[in-house]
């Protein structure tokens, strides 16, 4: 579990508070997602979580360990794995093996080969293997990156905002790993600002001038769509469609069913409506 | 082969100050060296590169410096310079859609549009490298 407990945070170089008294709990095995708009602080709360900048103000405790009593940052490396947006700008190596080994210093061979194959094929990579990484595509890329941190083996991972640079094609398979990292146990926290990746959540905050302002619960979606509307941000498409079948008197629970599932069910819907 | 004015200048400079013969044996060393460099990074990856100069550091084991790490070293250095060039590209181009001319005139606008963008992306890598375990402390 992460628990972040009073946690304000400023740049050295800024005026005024980025985040501002943030309390929130992540359980094991739950999927966040933390939305707002361009500058509301979301990145640096997913980077203070992940130990790559230094907590000042308030707590944040990581299972039993607290962040900021903390001194070695490579424990809480271990357990919290991050993902950027760009690829490009976390590339460091020109070959797959040793990009991957790059996080993974001071292991065996074969266990480090045995972790590169293993993410690789949780990525669904596993047949660029020897392909050169400056010649993959940048869904490509970024699913690499999602497999050097899988082979870290973290217990938490981050992505901050890893789909929107790029294609729908792409974007679609990430989703699709990141609902099967749920499904492998994984806790994750996704910063984004997608009606789709909002979707894949159990639970939504809403992040405002560095406070949360609202938390929606996947069940709560359906009713609480006019939030996001409040806030600026564009609800899914499939919340409006849900909320206007609502009206109709068709009603579909978030709560039972994953997105697929629903898909589905509409199907079978719209067949016996056609058969009446 | 845009050194080929280069070594006429060369040539020329030298022919001034020094003699013809010095002048000719100059520029023929500059037009092989300037070939096999970019015969040789056109045809090897940087990856490829790296583990070259690793190989020829490796009598510096006898000082106490890792090869492995010269090599680390060289592959960050080298994706920088690809990050660099590609801002690079991205500022031209974002000058030549707001018609701004590529020249020196200009130099100062271009300049620090270039560092600032470049600075956000070399903060994003450096959030990255710290995020693999490569921290500064
Ligand atoms: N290294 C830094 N130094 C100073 N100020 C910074 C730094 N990084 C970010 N900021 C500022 O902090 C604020 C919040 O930044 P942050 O990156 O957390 O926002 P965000 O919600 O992730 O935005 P975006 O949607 O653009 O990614 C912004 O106003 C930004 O200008
Ligand atoms: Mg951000």
């Amino acid at each position: 579990m992460i628990r972040v407990e009073n946690v304000s945070f400023k740049y050295k170089n800024s005026e005024n508070k980025i985040l501002d008294n943030l309390n929130f709990s992540v359980m094991d095995g739950e999927i966040i997602a933390i939305v707002g708009q361009n500058g509301s602080g979301k990145s640096t709360i997913g980077k203070l979580i992940a130990g790559i900048i230094k907590l000042k103000e308030g707590n944040i405790v990581i299972d039993d360990l607290n962040i900021r009593k903390n001194k070695k940052q490579k424990i809480i490396q271990d357990k919290v794995g991050i993902v950027f947006q760009n690829p490009e700008n976390q590339i460091i190596f020109n070959n797959i093996y040793d990009e991957i080994s790059f996080s993974l210093k001071g292991l065996e061979k074969t266990e480090l080969e045995d972790r590169i194959q293993e993410s690789l094929e949780q990525v669904g990579m596993l047949k660029y293997k020897n392909e050169d990484l400056y010649s993959l595509s940048l869904g490509q890329k970024q699913r690499i990156m999602i497999a050097e941190v899988l082979a870290k083996r973290p217990k938490y991972i981050i992505f901050d905002e890893p789909t929107t640079m790029i294609d729908s094609k792409g974007k679609e398979k990430i989703y699709k790993i990141i609902e099967k990292l749920k499904k492998e146990g994984y806790t994750i926290i996704c910063i984004t600002n997608l009606a789709d990746e909002i979707l894949i959540a159990d639970r939504i905050l809403i992040l405002k001038n560095g406070k949360i302002v609202e938390e929606i619960k996947k069940e709560d979606l359906i009713e609480k769509a006019y939030v996001f509307r409040k806030f600026d941000i564009k609800e899914p498409t499939l919340l409006e469609i849900l909320n206007s079948l609502k009206e109709k008197g068709i009603i579909l629970d978030m709560k039972k069913f994953t997105i697929n599932e629903l898909v589905s069910k509409l199907k079978g819907k719209l067949k016996n409506e056609e058969c009446n | 082969m845009q050194i080929i004015p280069f070594i006429i200048f060369t040539f020329i400079i030298n022919c001034l100050l020094d003699n013809l013969y010095n002048a000719i044996w100059i520029s023929i060393k500059l037009f092989i060296v300037c070939n096999i460099t970019i015969i040789y990074s056109e045809t090897t990856s940087i990856s490829g590169i790296a583990e070259t100069i690793k190989i020829l550091c490796t009598p510096l084991k006898i000082f106490k410096v890792s090869p492995d790490e010269i090599k680390i070293m060289i592959c960050i250095s080298l994706s920088m310079i690809s990050i660099l060039k590609r801002e690079l590209y991205e500022v031209k181009e974002a000058c030549i859609a707001k018609n701004i001319n590529f020249n020196v005139k200009n130099m100062k606008i271009i300049l620090a549009k270039f560092f600032l963008s470049l600075i956000t992306r070399i903060n994003q890598l450096e959030d990255s490298l710290i995020a693999k375990g490569y921290s500064n402390e």
